[in-house]
């Protein structure tokens, strides 16, 4: 355990203990929003679409968390449009916009001459490669979110929960949901350095299914989400270390792991609450 | 006199360029309670849809000659999310209108008025429990509470009484006669006779509207105004009920 400690000399280990901190308290807002608005098939839409701007970018030299940024949020705010518009069938737009994202990622990182950069580090990411510009891309992203949510929790729940009535009320619907869908998008793209496309979307919904068998209150949600995947963030960082297995993969196993058992625990309770009462 | 709230003038709307009300017109005055009929998608939503705001009609408009009114409005209980994390008391404070982000919280008066609202609709004791914990009855009069917390002009009711109990409904009757003489009410429901006995006019949507100046209407007015509604099974025999009636 003291080995443990003493990465914490390491700036590798600082930026990646900084960034499951972050990480842990964006996707605690950006998740609950998400997991609410029963959007999590449309995040994994806008995830795996950003593969495409991944592809591009290193096609064009230029840097691939740019074009994954430009790719998840033309994706989030085309979903948001069609949504409202509903020109076409949701659930087929998100698995084009997903199945045809990957399909350019993969096509432009082949075309890309010379060396072919390693698919896997974008797949499953990398926690412990995070730099220190990447620790304060993410720390901005997560203090705009958090002010957001400050500013305008109320018109971002109640446009969540029924736009309709929101809109009849005078709110602005339209630019909370696309504003919100911008910053899920970024969201989901900061992330990926650390999680990986195949891994990230767990970070924003396992900690709040593990905090929804505690409460139904949006607030709360956020609060214990943010508890649930920085406790998980950690101890996987520790599990990945002592094992030398894959830190993303580690991670999303002990977030799953304590779902596993908490959900245990409250049907244990359940149970014993049903047999006292009869 | 009686003040005009609302002008339906000759609006045609629909959705993707498909017509699901042709040309229909209707006057709104406060103190007016009226209740829209007709069978189930002949428009009666998507009149509720035009006079809220939420659809650009093809043709005419919906105007408010009297300077801008405050409507409230209890949606189909369908149309909501139960399992979605919010409060009761969230759901009725959503109901205040707009503040500027910079008090983005209630006001002292706005909080006696959240208060206020639990407390006539029962609710108070519900406050802080999720949505999702509510009978179907319980989470009406939340929605309701929402609906009035502004003190609308005008409070529009889409089929208040599906998925509710009888209690409930007989309630929620009570309150709408109470609710009368403060606010015009639009009831739209396809059940006519439950509402006959309590509307004072009677509108019937079915893509066209004939709007009726009282609320006793025979079986052969509704073919003239095309207006076939659902048998309506609340006794032995399944029946069209209309007027007052008893069993």
């Amino acid at each position: 355990m003291s080995q443990f400690f003493d990465l914490f000399a390491y700036s590798f280990f600082q930026n990646a203990f900084a960034a499951s901190i972050l990480i842990s308290l964006l996707s605690a807002l950006i998740g609950t929003y998400i997991v609410a608005r029963k959007n999590v098939f449309i995040s994994g839409g806008i995830t795996h679409a950003s593969f495409g701007g991944i592809g591009i970018a290193y096609y064009l030299g230029l840097n691939p968390f740019l074009g994954a940024a430009v790719f998840a949020v033309l994706t989030g705010t085309s979903i948001e449009w069609i949504t409202n518009k509903g020109k076409m069938r949701e659930d087929s737009a998100i698995a084009i916009l997903w199945s045809l994202g990957m399909a350019l990622g993969i096509i432009f990182v082949f075309l890309t001459p010379g060396y072919a950069p390693n698919l896997m580090s974008f797949l499953f990411g990398s926690i412990l490669s995070v730099g220190r510009s990447d620790v304060l891309l993410i720390g901005g992203l997560t203090l705009l979110t958090a002010l957001f949510f400050l500013l305008a929790y109320r018109p971002i729940l109640y446009t969540a929960f029924d736009p309709e009535f929101s809109s009849i009320n005078g709110i602005k619907v339209t630019f909370y949901r696309y504003s919100m869908a911008v910053l899920v998008a970024l969201a989901i793209v900061v992330s990926i350095r650390a999680m990986g496309i195949i891994l990230v979307l767990s970070l924003f919904t396992i900690p709040q299914t593990t905090a929804l068998l505690y409460t139904h209150s949006f607030k709360r949600i956020v609060g214990l989400a943010a508890l649930f995947a920085l406790s998980g963030a950690l101890i996987g960082l520790y599990v990945a270390y002592a094992m030398n297995i894959p830190s993303g993969a580690a991670i999303i196993f002990v977030l799953t792991l304590q779902y596993l058992l908490l959900k245990g625990i409250d049907l244990l309770r359940l149970q014993r609450r049903r047999n006292t009462a009869e | 006199m009686s003040k005009l709230l609302a002008n339906i003038e000759k609006v045609s709307a629909g959705y993707n360029g498909e017509t699901v009300l042709r040309n229909i017109s209707l006057k709104i005055h406060d103190h007016d309670f009226i209740g829209v009929i007709g069978p189930n998608g002949g428009g009666k939503t998507t009149m509720v849809k035009v006079l809220l705001g939420l659809l650009a009609p093809y043709k005419g408009k919906v105007s408010h000659p009297n300077g801008p009114i405050r409507i409230g409005y209890l949606p189909q209980a369908a149309h909501i999310d139960r399992s979605f994390p919010i409060t009761v008391q969230e759901v009725v404070e959503s109901g205040l209108q707009g503040r500027p982000f910079w008090r983005p919280g209630p006001s002292k008066t706005q909080k006696q008025q959240i208060a206020q609202i639990l407390h006539e609709t029962g609710l108070s004791s519900y406050a802080h429990r999720p949505i999702g914990e509510l009978s179907g009855g319980q989470l009406q009069r939340t929605l309701l509470g929402r609906a009035l917390i502004k003190e609308p002009d005008l409070l529009v009711l889409d089929e208040p009484n599906t998925y509710v109990d009888k209690t409930f409904e007989g309630e929620l009757y009570k309150w709408l006669q109470e609710l009368n003489k403060k606010m015009a009410i639009l009831l739209v429901s396809h059940d006519v006779g439950t509402i006959s006995s309590m509307v004072k006019t009677i509108a019937c949507v079915n893509q066209e509207l004939h709007y009726h100046p009282s609320n006793v209407l025979s079986a052969e007015l509704l073919k003239v105004y095309n207006c076939p509604i659902d048998v309506i099974a609340h006794g032995p025999v399944p029946h069209r009920v209309l007027g007052e009636h008893r069993h």
